[in-house]
């Protein structure tokens, strides 16, 4: 029988939501300062609007609460769904205020661009953008980024979850509380804006000719925008501004950082360090990387677009790269990349499709689940070719050596299948609206893979439709399915229940 | 109270430590932009 919510599951998603609007409503003092100090009054009366209504609802909501420790699994996925769907209407205001978006709508498609750390944009004329607004795009990637690792970590771990979300039958944590995990996920963060600022900053100052604050500035933005896998960037051109290789290189360091696991960074921060190239994720994270390189480079060779192999390596190695790590910066415009045809644009998309690894800011199917979807299709080719007795392998190594259970293979298919329902849904939608098959399959994956490359299909005079479409896909493809699942169960019941 | 296991990151081991994975992390990417470059150098020397 299908149990209607009570008053009391209303009261602890609203407890838990009014928690996270107050700590975006003390993030928004960051681009508040940053608008007083730069002098951009419009800004700040917008971000002043924007945090006083996220404190509003968060004091609201966390008074509802009856009892905070009520919260269960079920609660908790409602609450991520509603967070990621939320948090970008109200962080929409300073940018739909800005006078930088033709439609609300496509003020909101940023900002949910933005959380779900995709990086399309609709934004006309962002290299005229005031510093604060830059700022705070760039840093709803940021909190987008971090919030669905922990979720990822906490909530969605919590108990039978984990199961669908990593498609992986796992139930220890590396760390033992949500604390601990949290507090070892900032100082991987720390450690990267300590080091991938620095660094580009230096790059920008010493080797760019930039004042040293604005080269501070494009520093910072790069690392919020690169190590969350964003690929928003402070310029029209994405990174191809820079025109400078050791940028890309620093850049490289970061969106690689990015897509790798906690359980990763983890491992390479304590140890055992060799164990991580053992692990299942890792091998097939980097097989596929090397497979659909060179597709691409392959591509690329083939049509003549570089004929020098500076010039390949350098385009297609950063291409690839920001393609498989679901960051989405590009050095090529997207009229260039459009015609990036037959091996190349197969080679990209496939990139896009796999993705990053699990409890990575990275999106697509992710490299586990490919990784075990292989294993099963060899050990079912294996059985038919042996004798009828002969028992085949299911062990795995990934932190420890573990086994494929029927219930594992079912949920890493299962996902893997919505994935690429999902891309096929967009892909459909913009062929209804008569974009060509390959651009609209492409604009398709980087929505729904959370990449935020673009072929030209994204742009302020897209169809409505389409752009909805592309929200649902970002959404979707953000949260992998089961909070999403979790909302609408939860609604479900609540119309219908008893 | 905070355990001195949750303290360990604030340590000079635990500054090591994530210095270790952040050049761990450059030498992957400069393994693959080498292995991008063999490639490539590979691909136009056939094409």
């Amino acid at each position: 029988m299908l149990i209607r919510p009570v008053g009391d599951d209303f009261r602890v998603i609203a407890f838990y939501l009014g928690r996270i609007f107050l700590v975006i409503a003390a993030a928004g003092l960051l681009p508040l300062a940053w608008a007083a100090i730069a002098r951009e009054w419009n800004p700040f009366g917008s971000f002043l609007l924007m945090i006083g209504l996220f404190a509003v609802l968060g004091v609201a909501g966390v008074r509802l609460a009856t009892d905070e420790s009520k919260l269960n699994w079920s609660h908790g996925m409602v609450v991520v769904a509603l967070t990621w769907l939320i948090v970008p209407v109200i962080g929409a205001i300073p940018l739909l205020l800005s006078g930088h978006f033709g439609r609300p709508l496509d003020a909101f498609f940023d900002a949910v661009s933005g959380l779900t750390t995709t990086g399309l944009s609709l934004l006309a004329d962002v290299d005229h953008l005031a510093s604060s607004l830059n700022f705070w795009r760039h840093m709803l990637q940021f909190l987008g980024g971090q919030g669905i690792i922990l979720a990822a970590l906490s909530i969605f771990a919590g108990t039978g979850g984990i199961t669908l979300y990593f498609g992986e039958a796992r139930d220890e944590r590396i760390l033992p509380s949500v604390t601990s995990t949290a507090r070892f996920i900032w100082a991987v963060s720390v450690v990267h804006l300590v080091f991938g600022v620095t660094a580009l900053g230096l790059v920008g100052w010493l080797v760019l000719g930039f004042e040293i604050d604005r080269a501070a500035f494009h520093g910072l933005m790069i690392f919020f925008a690169g190590f969350d896998t964003g690929g928003f960037s402070p310029q029209s051109t994405s990174v191809g501004y820079y025109h400078s290789a050791i940028f890309e290189g620093f850049t490289s360091v970061l969106m690689v950082a990015g897509a790798m696991s906690f359980g990763l960074h983890y491992a390479l921060w304590r140890g055992p360090r060799r164990a991580v190239f053992a692990n299942l994720e890792t091998r097939t994270i980097l097989s596929t990387f090397g497979f659909t390189m060179a597709l691409t480079l392959l591509g690329l060779a083939a049509t003549d677009i570089f004929v020098s192999v500076a010039g390949l390596t350098r385009q297609g190695f950063f291409q690839i790269l920001s393609a498989h790590t679901g960051t989405g910066f590009s050095t090529v415009p997207s009229v260039e990349l459009a015609g990036w045809g037959g091996l190349a644009f197969g080679g990209m998309a496939i990139a896009m499709a796999l993705g990053g690894m699990g409890s990575s800011t990275a999106g697509g199917v992710k490299s586990l689940r490919i990784g075990l979807t292989i294993k099963t299709v060899v050990n079912q080719i294996r059985q038919v070719l042996l004798p009828e007795h002969a028992v085949v392998g299911t062990a795995y190594h990934q932190s420890g050596r573990k086994h494929l259970t029927p219930n594992l293979i079912q949920s890493v298919m299962t996902i893997s299948l919505l994935y690429v329902a999902l891309y096929l849904l967009g892909a459909g939608m913009g062929l209804a609206y008569g974009i060509p098959l390959q651009a609209a399959l492409f604009e398709s994956v980087s929505a729904s893979a959370n990449v935020g490359l673009s072929v030209g299909v994204t742009d302020p005079s897209m169809p409505i439709p389409l752009e909805l479409v592309y929200m649902l896909q970002m959404w979707a493809g953000r949260l992998e399915f089961v909070a999403v699942f979790s909302l609408l169960g939860f609604l479900y019941a609540w119309a219908r229940g008893k | 109270m905070t355990k001195p296991r949750d303290r360990r990151w604030l340590s000079l081991q635990g500054l090591t430590g994530g210095l270790t994975m952040f050049t761990i992390e450059a030498l992957i990417v400069t393994s693959l932009a080498l292995a991008a470059w063999a490639l490539a150098r590979l691909i136009l020397a056939f094409l």
